[in-house]
């Protein structure tokens, strides 16, 4: 054997390989047990996590990434090789079905027929008292608009008339559909994960940005314009659950146009090959708070005067005696003291006049206005209530695959209706003289569902019968 | 608001019981050859079906009136009110059609059960709760609509499957029983066990392991020892069906009509997951196990094409395949995910 064919000869066992259904049932079944481990062992948490649970194992089972499945480069590379193993499958495949499909029909074949008609399971046979030309005709006739390719032919030494007809050829070709749908959702895939990237914003009404931190924090993306945040509303049903958060946003493109856009959950603003998605909100801190200043008195005697205030963030203002000012530094919607809610809180700082007094960093909780009592100062800061401002979160995607993922889906479905719901159907006629009469046989065949076939097949037959009793007379 | 949407419980509190006595009914009129059972069990099938045709119409009316206004398609009770009219629906269909009702004591016993399990408290909720925002969308009506036609074309095909290899008293009849019970043994160990193993990862090996240990025990005492035994019921029952090329053929096409529409259901649920969270694949528990139902299906559709396996071989990847199914519906519940409500 000479290098050359021993080298064609690796090439060829390697593409038979490759182009084997035997490797398609293998990688769709460590696709399956690689997706089940993915599923039942917990991905993505924090070593020790994982360490309880696995203890020893943890180490080998992190190193073949059985922690991150779905990322793992043999998961890749069973996808790489389903692909490879579709796209040579498919075309080594392809020319023979085309042949079929674009031949000219087999010759109808009056042995063929007799050992199909002897083996059906159907077998529709009846004579009539009409000419074999008429019959002929007649069959042809009947059969012309019910299928796509009708040919009639006398049999040799005067045996008869043998009518083949067809239909849906062309469905033998529903398998490639789909394996080309399968392979444009792959390949759609690989591209949004190559080009593509995820992130998130969080803007507070008059925030406005043109940068993106990606999911997992490690880097910054500029978007092709800016977004800025004019309002945030949330709503609500009756039983308190969220029924629709919309952000009003307006984007500025970079040379100049403007639009304003209202994005809601499953509504995402696109522009420009980026989407916008609504994917959360929180409360951001307010924008004025009401306080009031208590006088602190001694137990038993009247209550102390009472001082209201209406301020902003940062905003320094006189205390009620005036021996130093105070300003609202920070906001938290929900506190949590020992490890418990507490609710809203806000921090106050209080810095006095007498330089010898040190500035007091003071935790007004909204729920419990005596909490500041502890401070045992002259007055007791309690925040009555506040108007709550949201920020909204924003999922926002590149995904330069996402129209190949979707050319694919139609691919796939079109494929399945055509290689799952047709049939290429096939129906032939014999028609012979017997005893001065016309006998008449039918036989079907198909590629997919022969039951409902044969059903088809004898209520034809008996349409066709009817049809010559009624020449008969 | 609590009596608004008592008129569409109470008529699926009905129909769950039509649905049990017309599973008896028709088990009845199989196995003791009683004619006027079966026909009573249709009647009560069409019943029930009509009932529960109302019953999920009434709720979607009733959730207008509540001003929420929504179709109830979007957690466990709604699901499986929708599997019980979308399966015995489509099995009607079959009955009609190729006339025989065997199938019926396994469709309606799977609807019984399923509409049962939604009235249970805790397990499903019957009340009308408005949907989050993520959820307000027609790609959901039409992704939990297909993914349950689907759904009921499997259980039929898992029905067929034991029908079949009773008509062929095939030896595999008591491997696929034994399946059966394994499964069932793997349901309840994991339940008990639940409350002793806390990692979910190990209850589900566990009770895995427990079910295979069933199956392998339960397999072979049926085909070695229980078999012969039941040579005659196993003929008796098998008197009325169809032949078996017709079992496997409607059991093909069943197999067939449920890998359609759970292919449409994983596609419309991925462009419904685009355009909510800007993702049409996330690896999310409920969607990679309807890739691993979708794929168990497809390897059979394959060794179909290619090596020409019917019968038997049909009839173990439909009872496989409706395990996956139930382990997508049910048991990825207990993995965490997206997919928490249905």
């Amino acid at each position: 054997m000479s290098t050359q064919e021993k080298t064609s000869n690796i090439i060829g066992s390697i593409t038979d390989f490759l182009a084997s259904v035997k490797l398609s049932v293998f990688l769709f079944i460590i696709l399956a047990l690689a997706s089940v481990s993915g599923t039942i062992i917990p991905q993505g948490q924090s070593p020790e996590a994982h360490q309880a649970v696995f203890g020893q194992a943890y180490g080998l089972m992190d190193a073949l990434g059985f922690f991150d499945v779905f990322r793992a480069w043999w998961f890749q590379l069973v996808l790489v090789l389903l692909a490879a193993n579709l796209i040579v499958c498919s075309s080594k495949r392809l020319p023979a079905t085309l042949k079929v499909v674009r031949a000219s029909g087999s010759k109808p074949n009056a042995a063929r027929f007799d050992s199909m008609f002897s083996k059906a399971s159907v077998k529709p046979e009846e004579s009539f008292d009409i000419s074999l030309e008429n019959a002929g005709q007649a069959a042809s006739l009947y059969l012309g608009p019910r299928f796509s390719r009708i040919r009639s032919q006398a049999l040799e030494k005067g045996q008869g008339i043998l009518i083949a007809a067809e239909k849906g050829r062309w469905t033998r070709l529903g398998a490639y559909i789909i394996h080309a749908g399968f392979l444009l959702v792959l390949a759609g895939g690989l591209a949004g994960s190559y080009w593509g990237y995820s992130g998130s914003i969080r803007l507070e009404p008059g925030q406005s940005t043109n940068m993106v931190r990606t999911n997992g924090g490690e880097q910054i993306k500029k978007l092709p314009f800016t977004l800025v945040c004019n309002d945030f509303a949330v709503t609500f049903w009756d039983d308190g659950t969220p029924r629709e958060y919309r952000s009003f946003v307006t984007v500025l493109d970079e040379d100049g146009e403007s639009f304003e856009q209202v994005i809601r959950v499953n509504h995402p603003l696109r522009h420009k090959g980026v989407s916008l998605y609504q994917s959360t909100y929180g409360q951001a801190s307010p924008e004025t708070i009401n306080l009031v200043f208590t006088e602190r008195t001694e137990p038993g005697q009247a209550p102390g005067e009472q001082t209201a205030f209406t301020v902003k963030m940062r905003e320094q203002h006189p205390l009620p005696d005036g021996s130093g000012t105070f300003a609202v530094h920070g906001f938290n919607h929900n506190y949590t003291m020992g490890g418990r809610s507490a609710g809203p809180a806000i921090l106050v700082i209080v810095e006095y006049a007498d330089d010898q007094r040190p500035a007091q960093e003071r935790i007004v909780l909204l729920r419990h206005p005596r909490f500041d009592a502890m401070q045992r100062d002259n007055y007791i800061i309690s925040a009555t209530d506040y108007v709550p401002r949201y920020y909204t979160g924003l999922q926002v995607t590149r995904d330069p695959g996402v129209g190949t993922v979707y050319a694919g889906f139609i691919f796939l479905m079109a494929g399945c209706l055509v290689a799952l719901m047709l049939s290429h159907k096939q129906l032939w006629v014999k028609l012979d003289t017997q005893g001065g009469k016309t006998r008449v046989k039918v036989v079907g065949n198909t590629n997919k569902n022969a039951y409902v076939f044969e059903r088809h097949t004898k209520r034809i037959a008996n349409n066709l019968f009817e049809k010559m009793r009624a020449m008969e007379k | 608001m609590t009596s608004s949407f008592a008129a569409s419980s109470d008529i699926l509190s009905v129909v769950t019981f039509i649905y049990g006595l017309a599973a008896l009914l028709y088990w009845i009129g199989w196995i003791f050859k009683a004619p006027l059972a079966g026909k009573v069990a249709t009647v009560a099938a069409i019943v029930g079906v009509l009932g529960n045709w109302a019953g999920f119409g009434l709720r979607w009316v009733e959730s207008y009136q509540m001003g929420i206004g929504r179709i109830p398609l979007s957690n466990l009770y709604e699901s499986l009110v929708f599997f019980g009219l979308v399966t015995m629906t489509v099995y009607l269909f079959v009955e009609f059609q190729y006339r025989f009702r065997a199938l019926g004591a396994f469709a309606a016993s799977l609807c019984f059960l399923a509409l049962a399990y939604a009235s249970l408290p805790g397990s499903g909720d019957g009340a009308i709760r408005p949907l989050l925002p993520a959820l307000q969308s027609n790609w959901l009506t039409a992704h939990v609509a297909t993914c349950f036609l689907g759904y009921a074309a499997f259980a039929l095909a898992f029905g067929l499957a034991h029908l079949y290899l009773l008509k062929k008293s095939d030896h595999a009849l008591g491997t696929v029983l034994g399946a059966d019970l394994g499964a069932v043994v793997a349901v309840i160990s994991g339940l008990l066990l639940g409350r002793v193993i806390f990692s979910a990862f190990f209850l589900l090996v566990t009770a895995f392991f427990i079910g295979l240990a069933c199956f392998f025990l339960a397999g072979y005492a049926m085909t070695h020892f229980l078999k012969p035994r039941m040579d005659r019921l196993v003929a008796r029952l098998a008197d009325k069906l169809p032949d078996a090329n017709t079992l496997d053929e409607l059991m093909h096409q069943s197999i067939l009509f449920g890998f359609l529409f759970l292919s449409a259901g994983i596609i419309t649920g991925a462009v419904w997951a685009n355009s909510a969270w800007g993702r049409y694949w996330s690896w999310d528990p409920k969607e990679t196990w309807s890739l691993i139902t979708w794929l168990a299906y497809a390897v059979f559709l394959h060794m179909r094409l290619v090596r020409g396996w019917h019968g038997a071989k049909t009839a173990y990847c439909s009872v496989f395949g409706f395990f996956c199914v139930l382990f997508t519906w049910f048991g990825v519940n207990l993995l965490p995910g997206l997919h928490s409500y249905a």
